[in-house]
């Protein structure tokens, strides 16, 4: 609850692919490491200029920023780089469990957004949300679950089952 | 309109390497091409792999055993070369730091791949377990017979449910007709329990090979304990982690075991204790001494894989064109110290008084004595029950050697001790001692562990339940 209008350098302003300006808290944008750096080379000053996104539309712009606004207050993504994921849980936090229930076609968006504007956490929860819908499921229910071709001829399909699985049947 | 597919490679390999298992990472790349191409790659591939195993607990007691296989060919090649062994014991064993491995540290492909083999290889028990619901009559404890008779006919019975299963029905109660495959949940605690206890027997046949007199008597101990203390850092869900393994031992060492021991019967006398005459019940007693001394010396000395050999060759032995060979490659990794070796003309029928100054019956004990000082429950406090040679007592021919089965003791006890730790207390409880012994091994319970034991808080409650019904 910050007297944050009184300081327009608090504020920035962002236009999606689509040509729609979005105001937002430059703390909030600042999770998304392309906008901070590209702030940051603009010397740091307020900009009435809106910051171009060409590659996210509104609605995903929306929906990115809500995550980022719940998330503003996290401690900045270290710069390690992933050498550590391993030890990362594959556990996805409450909030974050209910913010990823969109359909399909926005959660792929909002990877692919959260990897162009380079928001590692928004990345990983999104990769998780994707793992966690494979687990546990035979192939004929992933192709079902995402809406894939099956491309292999049965020939095939059964020599990568044998390279890999060892399998006899099945 | 963005698709799973559509995603850029690396963003690919994150998905791959969030997954549960090794299993779901196949699954995936077998839903189309792009896909598979994916995990093409072996370093892609490996890294994969690597991240998945680090973060499973299926995978928990796997990279403990990867280390203590690499001590187990450390110690043939010690014995190949002649090598002293007191000063390997010395250099290796005495701080235990050699086998003790901080799970974070750094996996070797080589280690990846020896682990994707095992998840492999070892799924061979499941189709073993899946086939028939066990029951009482199905498994053969050791350590409950001490009447050469009545275990020759356990024996036995054991053999004949099993040939006749073919005809009768694969399961047994109404609730069980569904349970005929394992989720990915079960699969994964599956793997776990046999690489558990995998790991315990690694570390039990590590201490039967050590020779004594050495200058470090307390080193086993050691060992023992250093290894306890690991894996008891591991345990996520403790009571449920105890109850997978001690179904497993019972399913593995005392039907499995028993149900293709066949194979290594009727060998050169030289084998003792890794053999036993095939007609128990043509010369009573006797023969049965051996049998015992085997179940006893198979569970020590043959791990999971050595099982799964055991079962394919008897597999093989029973279809045309009947070939039956016993294990030759094997031998050495099994038993690689031949010391107190039987001489090369004994019977396997012959009699032997179970005490008395006689020289079969003092090998057999010795075997006995190296067998229990490798026992896991094993502390400083708790020195190693050792049978004595005593001459004075009567011998009997149909009484059998008085053999503990301390790793199910031990098994058991951490089950009961896992349950008794938050069990509800009452005015008129009962010890779960009761209730388990009725449940478990009657109502053929441990056999359907892997669906009644949904997690570790269903566990619990079954077993308050057990408890509950005994006082009513």
């Amino acid at each position: 609850m910050a007297s944050a209008s009184t300081d327009a350098a608090k504020v920035i302003k962002v236009t999606t692919s689509d040509g729609i300006d979005i105001t937002v808290d430059r703390q909030v944008a600042e999770r998304s490491i392309l906008i901070k750096n590209l702030l940051e080379d603009l010397g740091g000053e307020s900009t009435d200029e809106p910051i171009p996104i060409p590659n996210v539309n509104e609605a995903v712009m929306k929906k990115v920023l809500e995550w980022c606004e719940h998330h503003k207050a996290d401690p900045p993504a270290s710069q390690d780089d992933d050498s550590d994921s391993r030890k990362k849980s594959t556990d996805i936090e409450e909030w974050d469990q209910k913010f990823m229930q969109v359909d399909q076609e926005m959660l792929f968006e909002i990877i692919l957004a959260a990897n162009y504007l380079d928001i590692k956490a928004l990345l990983d929860v999104g990769c998780k949300t994707v793992a966690n819908m494979i687990k546990g499921k035979s192939p004929d229910e992933i192709r079902k679950t995402f809406n894939i071709q099956n491309d292999f001829t049965p020939e095939e399909e059964d020599q990568i089952r044998r390279e890999n699985e060892w399998a006899e049947d099945r | 309109m963005a698709k799973l597919t559509d995603l850029p490679t690396e963003l690919l390999v994150e998905v791959f390497s969030y997954l549960g298992s090794i299993d779901d990472v196949h699954h995936l790349a077998r839903a189309c091409k792009d896909l598979s191409s994916i995990i093409q790659k072996q370093a892609v591939y490996v890294d994969i792999m690597r991240t998945i195993i680090i973060r499973s607990p299926a995978h928990r007691s796997d990279i403990q055993l990867c280390s203590l296989l690499a001590l187990h060919k450390d110690l043939l090649n010690c014995w190949e070369q002649r090598l002293e062994t007191i000063t390997f014991y010395n250099r290796r064993f005495v701080d235990g730091s050699s086998v003790n491995l901080d799970p974070d540290e750094y996996l070797s492909d080589a280690q990846v791949y020896d682990i994707l083999v095992r998840w492999q290889g070892l799924k061979g028990f499941q189709k073993m377990w899946l086939a028939r619901e066990l029951e009482m009559d199905d498994y053969l404890g050791f350590g409950e017979h001490s009447d050469a008779t009545e275990l020759s006919k356990a024996y036995e019975t054991l053999l004949s449910r099993s040939y006749s299963a073919a005809n009768s029905p694969k399961r047994i109660h109404k609730h069980t007709v569904c349970y005929t495959s394992l989720n990915s949940d079960q699969i994964a605690r599956f793997h776990a329990a046999i690489t558990c206890l995998w790991v315990v027997n690694e570390v039990r046949w590590v201490l039967a090979q050590f020779t004594y007199p050495s200058d470090r008597f307390d080193a086993p101990a050691q060992l023992m304990m250093g290894f306890r203390k690991d894996l008891e850092e591991r345990v996520k869900t403790p009571l449920l982690d105890e109850i997978d393994v001690y179904a497993m031992y019972q399913f593995l060492y005392h039907h499995v075991l028993p149900l293709h021991a066949h194979v290594l019967s009727d060998q050169p006398s030289t084998r003792l204790p890794l053999t036993f005459s095939s007609h128990p019940l043509n010369g009573p007693s006797q023969a049965a001494k051996y049998l015992h001394l085997f179940l006893l010396a198979g569970q020590t000395y043959l791990q999971p894989p050595d099982l799964i050999e055991l079962a394919v060759r008897n597999h093989c032995a029973q279809q045309p064109p009947y070939h039956s060979v016993p294990p030759r490659s094997t031998r050495n990794y099994q038993r690689p110290y031949q010391a107190h070796c039987f001489p090369p003309i004994t019977s396997l029928h012959a009699a032997i008084p179970t005490y008395g100054p006689h020289p079969e019956s003092s090998l057999i004990i010795t075997h006995i004595n190296i067998i229990q000082r490798a026992s896991p429950s094993r502390t400083f406090h708790s020195p190693p029950r050792l049978l004595r040679n005593n001459p004075g007592r009567h011998p009997q021919a149909s009484s059998l050697f008085n053999i503990e089965d301390t790793l199910e003791d031990w098994l058991e006890e951490q089950c009961l001790v896992e349950f008794d730790k938050y069990a509800r207390r009452g005015k008129e409880r009962r010890d779960i001692r009761h209730a388990w012994e009725g449940s478990w091994v009657e109502d053929g319970i441990r056999w359907e562990v892997w669906w009644w034991a949904g997690g570790e808080d269903k566990a619990r409650a079954k077993m308050e339940r057990w408890v509950e019904e005994m006082i009513e």
